[in-house]
């Protein structure tokens, strides 16, 4: 392999699959195994020497694996037949992406003002040319009195007479039940392991849970909103 | 233009706002079919119009008609940021092939589209489109269309080649787990 980065110069990359169309279209190459041979150097070299985020990192090692295989091909032509189909899948993938990122650059080059105008937009663009909103003799003290006049023509708040019962499992008795069933079984379903069916008890094992969550003792795992919620005891 | 076709246009003149399909078809107490057909009424009519109606899967709007962007941008101004080539990608990837799920974008571009599609989701270029499916799915807005200034996706260029391609059904086909 080469021990230099490539004399071209490339921007910033997208992914495997940008960095080797912009490979092979810098060498005015088509599409091809025979192009991705040509550029799997330079791919090597750019990945090891070029910071590629955490986030990326895995797309990168799988293409670069699949460009490995195309490389031993020569020495081993009896591939067997998966590995020939993940070679020829990547130049269709990699076709495929072409064509997007082509339409990708037309959207981007299109991008700015919006080209179709709809109701009241325009009303925002003319604004500065009316009148302005504060009135010219307003001082902070009429702004003053004015808010004032406002706060206490306000209805008085009513505060509810309902209150939450104090009756049920306190959050220290929770915490204690979920720690001694985790401890015998070490997964739970926590809308199936609640004691108590009423809405405090649900309240206050939910809070013990969150607890227990915070102070690393268990993990908690959702699938889907308003899934299960599933809580598995940490190891420490 | 038939009543209820009327009736179409004055609300959406009225609501200002992009207005889903099924809250029309609830505040004028007519089934789909009668408000899709009317929706076509109204295209037909409003054609060669300085209006125009936009169409996406889900909602409709009254638009400044395409044929007189050049006159209108000299009114608007550039209210939104540039698109990053990232952005771009994942958006024409919707653009064309939406509804679509985040899996089936990562396995078109490459990697993994997550924070792109959270960023096009906050700039509301694309919506959530989920309806009886168990992974979300994706397609562009109303804003999306206005900004690139057409009616309906299928104005996109190559739209026909693009949204049909039998080998990007075939890679997401292969891409998911056999059940």
């Amino acid at each position: 392999m080469n021990a230099t980065l490539p004399t071209i110069k490339l921007g910033p990359l997208e992914g495997p699959y940008d960095l080797i169309i912009e490979l092979i279209q810098k060498k005015g190459l088509d599409l091809s195994e025979i192009s991705l041979k040509q550029v799997m150097s330079d791919f090597f070299t750019y990945i090891k020497q070029k910071p590629i985020s955490a986030e990326i990192k895995g797309s990168f090692i799988i293409v670069a694996s699949t460009l490995l295989l195309l490389k031993v091909k020569h020495l081993i032509p009896t591939l067997l037949e998966e590995e020939e189909e993940e070679i020829s899948n990547l130049t269709e993938r990699l076709a495929i992406y072409k064509l997007y990122r082509l339409k990708a650059q037309w959207l981007r080059s299109i991008w700015g003002i919006p080209k179709l105008a709809t109701a009241r937009m325009l009303c925002r663009v003319v604004i500065p040319d009316r009148e302005p909103i504060v009135p010219h003799d307003m001082t902070p003290a009429a702004l003053g009195r004015a808010f004032s006049n406002i706060v206490t023509s306000l209805p008085v708040e009513r505060h509810p007479t309902a209150h939450l019962s104090t009756t049920g499992l306190s959050l220290a008795q929770c915490l204690s039940f979920f720690t001694e069933r985790l401890k015998r079984v070490g997964k739970l379903i926590f809308q199936k392991s609640t004691p108590g069916n009423s809405v405090h008890s649900t309240a206050t094992s939910f809070l013990a849970v969150l607890e227990m969550a915070r102070s690393q003792k268990v993990t908690l795992y959702q699938e889907q909103p308003f899934d299960n919620i599933v809580i598995r005891r940490k190891v420490p | 233009m038939k009543p209820l076709a009327q009736k179409i246009e004055a609300l959406l003149l009225a609501y200002g706002e992009p207005m889903k399909k099924d809250e029309l078809a609830k505040k004028l107490n007519a089934p789909i079919e009668q408000v899709d057909e009317s929706i076509n009424e109204v295209q037909q009519c409003l054609a060669g119009h300085g209006i125009s109606l936009l169409v996406t899967s889900s909602s409709l709007q009254l638009v400044t008609s395409p044929h007189l962007s050049d006159f209108m941008s000299s009114f608007m101004s550039d209210a939104s940021s540039e698109l990053s080539q990232a952005a771009s990608e994942t958006l024409s990837i919707i653009a064309y092939k939406g509804p679509i799920s985040r899996y089936d974008v990562d396995v078109i571009r490459g990697v993994d589209s997550r924070r792109m599609i959270e960023l096009l989701l906050h700039r509301g270029i694309i919506e959530d489109v989920t309806k009886n499916t168990r992974a979300r799915m994706y397609d562009v807005t109303e804003k999306f269309l206005t900004h690139i200034g057409i009616e309906n996706k299928n104005r996109l260029p190559d739209w026909e080649n693009l949204s049909n391609d039998d080998r990007v059904r075939k890679i997401i086909e292969e891409s998911h787990p056999a059940v």
